[in-house]
């Protein structure tokens, strides 16, 4: 089968603004629980990134599965930014944290001589003058890793793949404001007012 | 018993929402069957009418693995498992489901009593899982993003504006200026 790449998504499928990311790695005998270990501190990285950044990155969701005994694991994201620049974006969390697991994969090999050819986790420092251009020389090489284990989905479906997660975030910042305005002595007989007919009938809901 | 199920599924869960992933083995001379069945699936307007209707699903992916003789589904949805479940049976999106894994081995029908079960042994919980954005339950949007265009249809009211200036409604007129 021709895989098929886009600007979009890479390799992977999309619906509507969100693209899927889903990549199969090897797990390197006896490393399961070290990398149980390794990839909950990923997620505790991910679940600490300030909710902008998140935003900027464009990261949706991220999970880690060890499947087939121990022997597999699937890392699978969604996301609704550029293929390019969402990796890129993603990259910038810590390098560290990708090898804190990686290592435990048989694909780490690559990763690792990909490493050192980029000069070294040091390298990788958000404080690098020249992280910008070290980026841009690099991390085509992880990507390609990257994508050499990926699985594009044959059928992916999300059901908010219309909206941003901006507007999602303002849409429900809305909500959470109009649930407190109705909490508001006076909010009922200001909102008889014809042209907010509208939000009238909302609030009956 | 649909409480032992869910106990057993007690995989990550963020807000919420769950993650599920199931495995199976697709049926030798069935791969490229499966594969255009899910390709034809992802086009039609009945999935997207379908997915709709259950309006707890927040995404799903397909994925044909190891030259396509595994299939992985892998999902995330709002509230119990086995409602989850009952859902794909009871809705039309319960014909796709059928359509696309009596392509894999063993798989008994979705109204089988036995396709809790079925799903149940081929489930693997995930280590983790992560949402970048706290998000309510995909009812929950629906009715933010109602209640947005709802707004938005009265701001480009003649009147509203002024209308807005009660005093109760001042959080209203404060968002409306962002």
């Amino acid at each position: 089968m021709t895989t098929m790449t886009s600007v979009k998504s890479g390799k992977g499928l999309s619906d509507g603004l969100v693209s899927e990311l889903a990549t199969y790695w090897n797990v390197l005998p006896g490393h399961e629980d070290e990398l149980r270990a390794a990839t909950q501190r990923f997620a505790d990285v991910l679940r600490n990134v300030p909710s902008e950044k998140n935003l900027h990155t464009g990261l949706r969701d991220s999970r880690h599965v060890i499947f087939d005994n121990g022997q597999r694991l699937m890392w699978a994201t969604t996301f609704e930014n550029d293929w390019d620049p969402y990796f890129d974006d993603f990259v910038q969390i810590g390098i560290e944290h990708f090898v804190d697991w990686l290592q435990h994969t048989a694909q780490y090999t690559d990763v690792s001589a990909w490493l050192e050819s980029s000069g070294g986790l040091e390298k990788f420092r958000l404080d690098n003058p020249e992280i910008e251009s070290q980026m841009k020389r690099t991390v085509g090489g992880l990507k390609a890793i990257v994508q050499s284990v990926q699985s594009p989905a044959t059928g992916y479906f999300n059901q908010l793949s219309a909206w941003t997660m901006p507007q999602l975030v303002k849409a429900q910042r809305l909500q959470e404001t109009f649930q407190q305005v109705l909490d508001t002595p006076g909010a009922e007989e200001a909102l008889q007012h014809p042209a907010l007919k509208p939000l009238l009938d909302l609030a009956a809901d | 018993m649909t409480t032992a199920i869910n106990e057993y599924r007690a995989g990550p869960k963020v807000g919420a929402r769950s993650e599920f992933m199931v495995v199976g083995d697709v049926i030798p001379g069935h791969e490229e069957a499966l594969r255009q069945t899910l390709e034809r699936h992802m086009t039609g307007p009945r999935t997207q009418q379908a997915i709709n209707q259950i309006g707890t699903l927040h995404e799903a992916r397909f994925v044909l693995l190891d030259g396509d003789t595994r299939l992985v589904f892998a999902s995330s949805f709002d509230g119990p498992w086995d409602v989850y479940i009952d859902d794909f049976a009871t809705t039309d999106i319960g014909r796709n489901f059928d359509d696309t894994w009596q392509h894999v081995q063993g798989y008994p029908g979705v109204k089988s009593p036995n396709v809790k079960e079925w799903f149940k042994e081929r489930t693997v919980v995930a280590g983790n899982f992560v949402r970048a954005c706290p998000e309510p339950t995909v009812k929950q949007v629906w009715k933010a993003l109602a209640l947005q265009k709802a707004f938005q249809q009265v701001l480009d009211t003649p009147g509203a504006e002024e209308a807005l200036q009660h005093p109760a409604l001042k959080p209203l007129l404060d968002l409306a200026a962002d």
